[in-house]
């Protein structure tokens, strides 16, 4: 593979709270390159989403991010506001999860259209509106025409999230940073969006951040897998590596506590206890109390992402062999 | 699906909400749930499924009355209970309670969590001492497995499947006979949703519970249901036992909902294809004429646009409304 595109290192980022600092990003570094899909899975607090927040500065205010972010060589996280602004007009989108929040309600699909397309493309009115119309067709929304004079609240969930889609295209990204971006959407609907999304990835070259808890969206589009646990990657290798053999225990008891319907019927095994929150202590593997193969080592030394088994990398200590898991018969 | 005398039976229930058009005309209607008969026997799921705005929940709060129906009958253990008063129905309502999605919002943040979950025993069983009303609440508080330490805290200081645990101890207090759990773990995340649909398959077989289990993710009904509904715009098309529904769907629109389940195997993944229906959810205000799916689906006759196709009991069992189902039987 060529020169990364993204490539991020060390990042940490922390918030500042009137008790203990919350950690919840500790010390990742990743690499996304053009034309491919990244996914990003981990759960609710994992720091999956802060990870991508940070690069655009998006972070809330009391969030701070250390580390180095590369784009095409610039350090992201060491950009005046001013020169991000240009970065996000320019390099990166993203999307999120719910488009009804994420647009405008009073205004139509083409003023907020072709709002951004004046201010990154610098068009005329016209030839915005006529960008807008390209962009929707793009993304396949039936009846462009009529939709780019109808409000948001006009449009379903899916017929929004392709206009979010649309406008994110809309500075021509390099960069796509897409944040659950099916998931508030019906089955029938999220399909036909993920397989617009890769169109686009193959069509445009574009490298696509797709961070999710649904391991069925990264087996449908993504190349290659992160997996994040408390702030930390733990496991990291080829989407079939990873969903097919996983080798950290935490992404064995994932895969094993979802059901596919594509598998026969086995009784789910759920991982027990709960995620830590973020003001704890960091020694050790942050899995440990919940990890059915641990061992005295685990509770004092951090192990390190290293490929270990499997072909690819796993932050654990014992980590599982090919034969142990699997993601359609789940950990047996 | 046969009417039996435990549990619950619904029998051609509709609902009907009218949508105000302004002062001075007439209100349209939207038919949210429209002639919609099913059963669930002590001990049995049904999952109920369906996209945003089929009516799935509407259906739920129907038979709870949060909802009035317009028509059709609502049995629990052989009594029409749709029939009753008000004050008939508060009577049998305890032996019916509810989950819900978002366990944070269903919870009131400025009570603690003993005080939460015996509130329906504080309802319904006003007459409880306060040492044996504890004595339950931690009795509930156990089967769902949370800690006796646990009782004092606010809702805030749990974690979202904590809190669902919480929301269901609320739930089974009063020891009810029927669960309707509304897409209750669809916000949770995935380690903890196994979790809590595990739990619930421990309570239905220690409390008997038959559970009416809505959701739209059909990998999670497939585990937990025994019988299967599809929902769509309000109506039944198609019934059927877990095992007969996923291995041989017959309603084009089933397949299609079905066909768009993702697998956690990218080899899969990179040969399925998109199934073959255009569009969205047509408007339930003004649905098509004939058969509600018609407007999208691959399979479509003229027949299907004209008449509303009849639920028909198939060889299998299982229940399909569907033209070219019936017309392909009979070639």
């Amino acid at each position: 593979m060529n020169q990364p595109l993204l490539d991020v290192q060390n990042l940490s980022v922390r918030f500042q709270t009137e008790s203990a600092p919350v950690i919840a990003v500790d010390n990742v570094s990743l690499t996304v390159a053009q034309g491919e899909v990244l996914g990003v899975v981990g759960e609710s607090g994992s720091g999956k989403s802060q990870t991508f927040m940070a690069l655009g500065g998006l972070l809330a205010s009391n969030g701070k991010a250390t580390g180095k972010a590369l784009l095409d060589g610039e350090n992201l996280l060491a950009l005046t506001d001013r020169q991000l602004d240009r970065v996000r007009g320019q390099k990166v989108s993203y999307i999120f999860q719910d488009p009804m929040t994420a647009l405008n309600p009073f205004r139509t699909v083409a003023s907020q259209m072709t709002e951004l397309l004046k201010l990154h493309q610098g068009l005329d009115r016209a030839g915005a509106r006529a960008e807008a119309l390209r962009l929707l067709e793009r993304v396949r929304v039936p009846d462009a025409r009529r939709r780019l004079d109808a409000y948001p609240h006009e449009l379903s969930g899916g017929m929004r999230q392709r206009v979010m889609i649309a406008m994110a295209l809309s500075n021509r990204p390099r960069l796509l940073i897409a944040d659950e971006p099916t998931t508030a959407l019906d089955v029938t609907v999220q399909i036909q969006v993920l397989d617009i999304l890769d169109e686009l990835r193959r069509e445009e070259n574009l490298a696509v951040v797709l961070i999710t808890h649904d391991m069925g969206v990264v087996a449908r589009l993504a190349h290659r897998v992160i997996v994040v646990y408390a702030g930390t990657i733990v496991e990291e290798g080829a989407a079939e590596d990873v969903l097919m053999r996983p080798t950290h225990p935490y992404t064995a008891g994932l895969l094993a506590s979802m059901p596919d319907l594509a598998a026969p019927l086995s009784r789910l095994q759920p991982i027990t206890g709960y995620p830590p929150d973020g003001q704890k202590e960091r020694v050790g593997c942050m899995f440990e109390p919940r990890c059915r193969k641990a061992q005295a080592i685990c509770k004092q030394q951090v192990p390190l992402l290293e490929a270990r088994t499997g072909g690819h990398r796993q932050a654990c200590h014992f980590p599982l062999t090919s034969d142990a898991a699997g993601a359609l018969g789940g950990l047996s | 699906m046969t009417d039996t005398a435990r549990g619950l039976s619904v029998d051609a229930l509709s609902i009907t909400y009218p949508i105000s058009q302004g002062l001075f005309s007439r209100p349209l209607e939207l038919k949210a749930v429209r002639e919609v008969s099913l059963s669930i026997a002590p001990g049995r799921t049904l999952g109920v499924v369906g996209e945003s705005g089929c009516g799935k929940s509407t259906l739920a709060r129907g038979i709870l009355r949060l909802q009035k129906p317009n028509g059709g009958v609502v049995r629990w253990n052989g009594q029409a209970i749709s029939e009753f008063s008000d004050a008939q129905f508060q009577r049998v309502r305890p032996e019916m309670q509810m989950v819900f999605q978002d366990p944070l919002a269903s919870l009131n943040p400025r009570m603690r969590v003993a005080d939460i979950i015996a509130e329906p025993l504080v309802t319904h069983r006003p007459q409880l001492g306060g040492k044996e009303r504890l004595a339950l609440v931690e009795k509930a508080m156990e089967r769902v497995g949370l800690r006796p330490e646990m009782a004092n805290r606010f809702p805030h200081e749990f974690s979202g499947g904590q809190a669902q645990r919480i929301g269901i101890a609320r739930a089974i207090v009063l020891e009810p006979g029927l669960l309707i759990c509304d897409e209750a773990v669809s916000a949770l995340d995935v380690s903890i949703r196994a979790q809590v649909l595990v739990l619930l398959e421990q309570l239905q077989q220690e409390l008997g519970l038959a559970i009416l289990f809505i959701s739209h993710d059909l990998a999670v009904v497939r585990y937990i249901a025994h019988e299967v509904m599809v929902l769509y715009l309000g109506r039944v098309v198609e019934y059927a036992s877990r095992d007969v529904l996923f291995a041989n769907p017959k309603h084009p629109y089933t397949q299609a909902l079905i066909g768009s389940v993702l697998s956690k195997d990218p080899q899969i993944e990179r040969a399925h294809d998109i199934p073959d229906i255009g569009g969205e959810l047509p408007s339930p205000i003004d649905p098509p004429p004939g058969c509600p799916f018609s407007t999208r689906c691959p399979l479509v006759q003229p027949i299907c646009r004209q008449m509303m196709p009849p639920l028909v009991t198939q060889a299998d069992g299982s229940q399909v409304a569907c033209h070219v189902v019936e017309a392909e039987k009979a070639t």
